[in-house]
C-alpha cells in the first residue's frame, strides 16, 4: 500500500503549552488508520494541523510524495483533505441538501439545489449513506448528522477523510453503520484516518494505528501486532488490569427506593415522569441514556437540588423527596457531580476546605466550630491515598487538573461515606476527560464503595463503561425508566434501540 | 511630579498671570440657547443680538446652544464661576433653573426670557416678556381672511406655555374675523424636527387646510415640504426672520423678532448698576410684520389694520389653563 | 372619530413615504447581521450619509451624486466596523456604539464646517415624486402605490431583491451559513472575512441610501440628529422582522402606520394627550415584537467574532 499522506516532524505549542512535540505520522490508500492517545496526547491537534485548521509552527507535509503547504482549510482541501470534527460543525437551520452543497454550488448566479441533487444521492447510495436531504440538520440525530458531514467531504472528492472520535454520540447501531461506511470507503481506495481513545474500536475497525503521547507518536502497529494491553501500555506508558464487579453478593436490602417520580420542566412540560427504580445494597446499578432524557433532572432530584411534583424518594427506608440536602446526607447519601467545576468545588477555596465541604457539620464538632486543623490533617491523607497532585492542601482548588479536582470530590465522597456512613453514592459521568490511571481510580472507588455494602447509582454516557461496572442497567428514554437488564442479559444492542425509543419488547 | 517641574510650573503660571489680567478688563456675558445657532431661525436671531451687545459694550461673550434643561443648572454654573457677570436664557424653559441659580449666585445677574412678567422675579434678574400670543393672533386672523377652504392648521412645536397661548390666539382670531373657518392643530412633540413637522403638515393639509400658521424652528422645511407637495396651493407663515427664498410662492408672512432692541437696553443697564426690570416684546415693540405677500387684494390691508389694533392696546386673552 | 379613518388612502400614502428610510436601512442591517456581524451604529451612520448627501447635492446639484455620496460615507463607516469586527476580533457593540456617537457629532459638525451661521438655511430640491404610466391613474391606489418618489419605488422593490440574494444565490447561502457557524464554512475552504466584508459594504450602501432618503425626498434640509431614532429602529425591525426581509417590511408598514395615523387622529382627538400619541407607535412596535418573537431565532454567531485557533 503506497503511503499517501506523510508528515513528519510537525511540531505546534498554544502559547506556553507544546501540543506537538515533533511527531511523524503516515497513512496509505485504502487503508483505514487508527489514532490512538489519551486527552491532551494531540491526536486532535495533529489532525487539525493536516486538514488545515492550525498551522504547524514546524514540519512538513506530503501527499502522495508531492510536498503540501497546507496553512488554510482550503489548501487541505485542494489537496483532497476533510475532516468530519467531535462535534458536528454543520449549519443547523440548513437542510442536508444545502450542508452539502455549502461551497460547491455549482458557480452560476441562482442557486439550483435541484440541479445537483441527483448526483448527491446517487453519491450516498454508493457508500450507503442514505438520508432524507431536505429536513433541517438540527432535526436530525446525530448518527445521521454525522452522515450528511461524511456526505459533504465525499462531494468535494477528498482522498482523505479524517474523523475526530465520531462515535461519542452514537448507539451501538450507529457505530456499526459508521464503520460500514468506512470500510466501504477504504475499499473504494480512500484513506480514512480516525481520531479516538477507545481501543476496542481501533481493534475492532483498523488496518493500521498510530499511538500518541505527550504530543508525539510513540508507536505505529499493524493489525496483526495490536492487543489490548499492548496498546494501553502505549497509551500510558504502563501496564493496567481494568476493574469489573464482584459478583453481587446481595444482601437484599434496598438502599434507594424511587417511586412515580415527577419533575416538571420549563412551561410546565414533564421532564420526568412515571420514573420507578430501586437500588440494592452492593450494587451497582448503571443509568444508560442519549443525554437529555431527563438524567440530569433525576440526579438533581436525588441530590436534593431540584424539588420534585410528585413521586417519592426513599433512602435507606427514609421518606427524602421533599428534606435537605444536610438531611440526606445525614441519612447516607454521596454524590459526586456531573460539572465538577461548577457544582462540585468553590473553586476560590483550598483543597482542604473544599475536601471537607459537606462533611463539616458531621466531623469536626458541628456547631459554630470548625477544627481547620483536624480538616487540614484529613486533607493530607486524602491527598496521599488517592494520590492527588497539589502544592499542598493549602493549594487553590482551582490550580488543579481536571483528574486532580475529581480525585478530590472522590476522596470528599468516600470521606462523607466513612464519616456517616455511606448509603447511596450517586456519580453522573465521573469519568468524563480523565485519562486512563485516573478513569481507573475512580472506577476502583465506585466498586469499593458497593463491596462495602453501598449502592452505587452511575450515570454515564459511556455504554460500556456501564457494561463494565455494573450489576444492573436501567434505561432512560423521556423521562422514564424504559428498561432494565441484569448483567447477564446486557445486550448493547437491544439497549441502544431503547435509548433511542423503540419499544420495549421484553419486560424488564 | 518631582520638585524641579512643580517649580517650574509655578513659576510659569505666576508669569502668566499679567496677560490674563490685561483680558480681564473685559466684563463678560453667556447666553444659553435651546437649540442650534445655524437654525436660521429663534437661535440665530439669540446668537446675532449676543454678538451685537459684545460689540457695543465690548463684551466677552460666550454661548452654549442645544442645552436640554437638565444640563442647564451645570452649564450656568461653570460660566458663574468662570466670572460671567451676565447669563442670558434665550428660552422660557430654563426659568427653572434661573428661579434656582439667581438667589444663591448673587453676583450675576440673569435676563430670562418668558411669557410675560414673572411671579417673584428675584433682584438679579431682568424679565423679558414675549407676548407670542399677540403676534400670533395677527396671523391667525391673516389665515382666517385668505383661507379658502375655511380650514386653517396650526403646527406647533412643544407644548409650552408661549404656544398654548398662542394657539388659542389664533384661534380666537379665527373666530373674531371668519366665523365658519376651522382651526386644525397638531403638538409636533419638537421645534426643530424637519420630518415630524412634515407629516403633520401633510395630515392638515390632507383635512382641507390650505393655510398653515407655522410655531416650529428647524421643523419649517418639513412644512415647506409638505406644501410644495400639496394637491392645491397652500399658504403659510413664519416668524423670527424673513425667509421669502425658501417658499417664494407659498409664504405669505413673516412675524418679525427684533431681540437686538432688548438685549440693547437691558445690557446697558445691567452695565450701569441696574439689576432687574422688566420688557415687553410685543407687536410695536420688538414683533414688527414683514411684507404680506401671495395672498388675495385688500386682505394685506385689513391684517395690518388689525397689527395696528394690538399694537394699540386691543386685549387679546392669554389663556394657558385650556386648549381649543 | 370614525373609523374610515383607518383606511383613508392618504394614511397608506404616507405610509409607504415614511415607511422607505426605514426598510432600506433594516435591510441593510439585516445583510449585515445575517453574516454574523451587529452593528448598532445605524443611527450615526444614517446620520453621516444625509449630511453627505445633502452638502453634495448641495455643492453639485445634483441629486444623484448627493445619494451616491451618503451611501459611499456609510458604507466607510460600517466597513471600519467590520474592520474591528474581523481583523481585531474587538467587540461589536462597543465600536458600534462609538461609530453611533461619532456619527452624531462628525454630521452636525460637517453641516456647521460647511454652511456656518446663516439666518436662511440652505435647502435643495426633493426629489419629485415619478407617476408610473398608466397605473397612476388607476383609482384609489393609483394615487397610492403608484405616485411616489423613485426612491420609494426602489424600497419596496429592494425587499424582493434582498430575499432573493439571500436565499436564492449561491452568495446568500454561503453568508447565511457564515452568520450561524463560522468555523463550518472555514472548513470548506471559503473565506469568512472576505464574506463579512463584501456584508458590510452592502449593507453599508443600503443603510446610507435610507439615510440619504430624508434630506433629498422628505426635508430638502438637514439638521442635527435628524434621523430622530429611525436607525435604532431599523435595528429593532431586524429583529421584529426575525432576519427575513419580508417581514422586516412587514414591521416598517405597521410602524410608519401607526405613526401617520398618530397624526392624523392629533387633529381630531383632543381628549388623548399628545405625548400619548406621539408614543404609540413605538408602544404598538413593542407589543407586537413581545407577541411574535416567540421562535425567532437570531443567526446563531452573531457577535461573536471568529477566530479559527480557537480551541473547543
Amino acid at each position: 500500500m503506497a503511503e499517501r499522506v506523510h508528515m513528519s516532524g510537525i511540531g505546534k505549542r498554544f502559547g506556553e503549552t507544546v501540543a506537538l512535540a515533533g511527531v511523524d505520522f503516515t497513512a496509505a490508500r485504502g487503508e483505514i488508520h487508527g489514532l490512538l492517545g489519551e486527552n491532551g496526547a494531540g491526536k486532535t491537534t495533529l489532525m487539525n494541523v493536516l486538514s488545515g485548521l492550525y498551522r504547524a509552527d514546524r514540519g512538513q507535509i506530503a501527499i502522495d510524495g508531492v510536498a503540501a503547504a497546507i496553512s488554510a482549510p482550503s489548501d487541505a482541501l485542494r489537496h483532497g483533505i476533510g475532516m468530519v470534527h467531535q462535534h458536528v460543525e454543520l449549519i443547523p437551520t440548513f437542510s442536508a441538501l444545502e450542508n452539502v452543497l455549502l461551497g460547491r454550488e455549482g458557480g452560476r448566479l441562482w442557486l439550483r439545489p435541484e440541479r445537483h441533487r441527483e448526483d448527491i444521492e446517487a453519491l450516498a447510495a454508493r457508500f450507503g449513506l442514505a438520508l432524507d436531504l431536505d429536513v433541517e440538520v438540527r432535526r436530525l440525530a446525530v448518527g445521521v448528522q454525522q452522515k450528511v458531514e461524511i456526505l459533504r467531504s465525499l462531494y468535494r472528492g477528498v482522498g482523505i477523510l479524517i474523523l475526530d472520535e465520531p462515535t461519542t454520540m452514537l448507539t451501538p447501531q450507529e457505530v456499526d453503520t459508521l464503520f460500514g461506511t468506512l470500510r466501504a470507503m477504504a475499499d473504494q481506495g480512500l484513506t480514512v484516518v480516525f481520531i479516538t481513545h477507545k481501543i476496542r474500536e481501533i481493534l475492532a475497525n483498523c488496518d493500521r494505528v498510530t499511538v500518541m503521547r505527550g504530543g508525539l507518536q510513540v508507536a505505529t502497529l499493524a493489525r496483526a501486532e495490536m492487543d489490548e494491553g499492548r496498546l494501553i501500555e502505549l497509551m500510558i506508558g504502563e501496564r493496567l488490569q481494568s476493574s469489573s464487579p464482584i459478583a453481587q453478593a446481595s444482601s437484599g436490602d434496598v438502599v434507594l427506593d424511587v417511586r412515580d417520580l415527577a419533575v416538571q420542566g420549563e412551561r410546565g412540560r414533564p421532564v420526568l415522569a412515571d420514573c420507578t427504580f430501586r437500588v440494592g445494597a452492593g450494587e451497582v446499578v448503571g443509568v444508560a441514556g442519549v443525554a437529555g432524557n431527563g438524567q440530569r433532572e433525576l440526579a438533581d432530584a436525588l441530590a436534593g437540588a431540584l424539588r420534585p411534583a410528585g413521586g417519592r424518594i426513599l433512602l435507606g427506608g427514609r421518606d427524602v423527596t421533599a428534606a435537605s440536602v444536610r438531611t440526606r446526607i445525614a441519612a447516607g447519601l454521596v454524590v459526586i457531580p456531573e460539572d465538577r467545576i461548577a457544582d462540585g468545588l468553590l473553586p476560590g477555596l483550598s483543597v482542604a476546605e473544599n475536601l471537607v465541604l459537606g462533611l463539616h457539620p458531621f466531623a469536626f464538632g458541628g456547631g459554630l466550630s470548625f477544627d481547620r486543623g483536624r480538616a487540614r490533617a484529613l486533607a493530607r491523607e486524602a491527598i496521599a491515598e488517592y494520590a492527588i497532585r497539589a502544592r499542598s492542601e493549602d493549594a487553590m482548588a482551582v490550580e488543579l487538573s481536571g483528574g486532580n479536582i475529581q480525585k478530590v470530590l472522590v476522596a470528599r465522597a468516600m470521606a462523607q461515606a466513612r464519616a456517616v456512613g455511606g448509603r447511596l453514592l450517586v456519580a453522573t459521568n465521573p469519568t468524563r476527560g480523565l485519562d486512563v490511571r485516573a478513569t481507573e481510580f475512580v472506577r476502583r472507588r465506585c466498586l469499593a464503595f458497593a463491596e462495602a455494602g453501598g449502592g452505587v447509582l452511575l450515570f454515564s454516557e459511556d455504554l460500556d463503561e456501564l457494561r463494565q461496572l455494573c450489576h444492573r442497567i436501567v434505561v432512560m428514554f423521556r423521562g422514564a425508566i424504559v428498561a432494565d437488564f441484569r448483567r447477564e442479559r446486557f445486550d448493547p444492542y437491544a439497549i441502544g434501540r431503547l435509548m433511542a425509543g423503540a419499544a420495549n419488547p421484553a419486560a424488564p | 511630579m518631582d520638585r524641579r517641574s512643580f517649580l517650574a510650573l509655578t513659576l510659569a503660571g505666576a508669569a502668566a498671570r499679567p496677560g490674563l489680567a490685561a483680558a480681564q478688563a473685559k466684563r463678560k456675558m453667556a447666553m444659553i440657547m435651546p437649540g442650534p445657532i445655524q437654525d436660521a431661525d429663534f437661535n440665530a436671531v439669540g446668537y446675532l443680538a449676543l454678538q451685537q451687545v459684545a460689540k457695543t459694550y465690548d463684551l466677552q461673550v460666550s454661548h452654549s446652544e442645544s442645552v436640554v434643561v437638565a444640563d442647564a443648572e451645570r452649564i450656568t454654573r461653570e460660566y458663574v464661576t468662570a466670572g460671567y457677570e451676565i447669563v442670558a436664557n434665550h428660552g422660557g424653559q430654563f426659568i427653572p433653573i434661573m428661579n434656582k441659580l439667581a438667589p444663591q449666585l448673587s453676583n450675576a445677574t440673569w435676563i430670562q426670557e418668558a411669557s410675560g412678567r414673572l411671579p417673584n422675579l428675584p433682584k438679579n434678574v431682568w424679565n423679558i416678556g414675549r407676548k407670542f400670543h399677540q403676534g400670533f393672533y395677527v396671523l391667525g386672523a391673516l389665515g382666517a381672511l385668505a383661507t379658502k377652504t375655511d380650514r386653517v392648521g396650526m403646527v406647533c412645536g412643544v407644548r409650552l406655555p408661549d404656544v398654548i397661548t398662542s394657539v388659542n390666539s389664533v384661534a380666537q382670531a379665527i373666530k373674531d374675523v371668519n366665523g365658519k373657518a376651522q382651526l386644525l392643530y397638531n403638538w409636533v412633540g419638537d421645534f426643530n424636527d424637519p420630518v415630524k413637522a412634515r407629516q403633520t403638515a401633510e395630515a392638515q393639509i390632507a383635512a382641507g387646510a390650505d393655510f398653515i400658521v407655522v410655531f416650529v424652528n428647524l421643523g419649517l422645511s418639513g412644512v415647506i415640504e409638505a406644501v410644495k407637495a400639496a394637491p392645491r396651493p397652500v399658504l403659510l407663515t413664519t416668524f423670527y426672520t424673513e425667509k421669502w427664498d425658501l417658499a417664494p410662492k407659498n409664504l405669505a408672512i413673516s412675524l418679525l423678532f427684533d431681540f437686538n432692541k432688548p438685549y440693547h437696553e437691558i445690557v446697558g443697564k445691567i452695565l450701569k448698576g441696574e439689576r432687574t426690570g422688566y420688557y415687553e416684546m410685543r407687536p410695536g415693540s420688538g414683533m414688527e410684520l414683514s411684507e404680506i405677500r401671495n395672498v388675495p387684494p385688500g386682505v394685506g390691508d385689513k391684517v395690518r389694520a388689525i397689527f395696528k389694533d394690538v399694537v394699540g392696546g386691543k386685549a387679546i386673552p392669554e389663556v394657558l389653563d385650556k386648549t381649543p | 372619530m370614525s373609523l374610515w379613518l383607518l383606511v383613508d388612502p392618504h394614511l397608506w400614502q404616507q405610509t409607504l413615504v415614511y415607511a422607505a428610510p426605514l426598510i432600506i436601512a433594516a435591510l441593510g442591517e439585516l445583510i449585515i447581521e445575517r453574516s454574523g456581524v451587529l452593528n448598532i451604529g445605524i443611527e450615526g451612520m444614517m446620520l453621516v450619509a444625509a449630511v453627505t448627501c445633502f452638502v453634495v447635492t448641495w455643492q453639485t446639484r445634483s441629486a444623484a451624486a448627493g445619494i451616491v455620496a451618503g451611501m459611499g460615507a456609510a458604507a466607510i463607516l460600517t466597513l471600519l466596523l467590520v474592520y474591528y469586527a474581523v481583523a481585531l476580533g474587538g467587540p461589536q457593540i462597543t465600536v458600534g456604539l462609538g461609530l453611533y456617537v461619532l456619527g452624531v457629532g462628525l454630521s452636525s459638525l460637517l453641516f456647521r464646517v460647511v454652511f456656518g451661521v446663516r439666518t436662511s438655511p440652505p435647502s435643495v430640491q426633493t426629489l419629485a415624486p415619478v407617476p408610473l404610466p398608466g397605473l397612476a391613474d388607476l383609482p384609489v391606489v393609483g394615487h397610492v402605490f403608484f405616485h411616489q418618489t423613485l426612491l420609494t419605488y426602489l424600497a419596496f422593490l429592494l425587499v424582493p431583491l434582498v430575499h432573493l440574494a439571500l436565499f436564492r444565490t449561491p452568495w446568500g447561502l454561503r453568508l447565511r451559513a457564515t452568520g450561524e457557524n463560522p468555523r463550518s464554512v472555514d472548513a470548506l475552504g471559503i473565506s469568512v472575512e472576505r464574506l463579512r466584508y463584501g456584508a458590510a459594504a452592502v449593507g453599508g450602501l443600503l443603510i446610507g441610501l435610507g439615510g440619504a432618503y430624508l434630506p433629498i425626498v422628505l426635508t430638502g434640509t438637514f439638521s442635527d440628529n435628524m434621523t430622530a431614532g429611525r436607525g435604532w429602529l431599523a435595528l429593532m425591525l431586524v429583529i421584529f422582522g426575525r432576519w427575513m426581509p419580508f417581514t422586516a417590511l412587514g414591521g416598517a408598514l405597521l410602524f410608519a402606520y401607526v405613526e401617520a395615523f398618530q397624526f392624523k387622529a392629533g387633529i381630531v382627538e383632543k381628549a388623548v394627550p399628545v405625548q400619548f400619541l406621539l408614543m404609540l407607535p413605538y408602544l404598538f412596535a413593542l407589543v407586537v415584537l413581545v407577541r411574535i418573537y416567540r421562535g425567532a431565532r437570531a443567526p446563531q454567531a452573531l457577535a461573536v467574532p471568529y477566530d479559527r485557533e480557537a480551541r473547543g
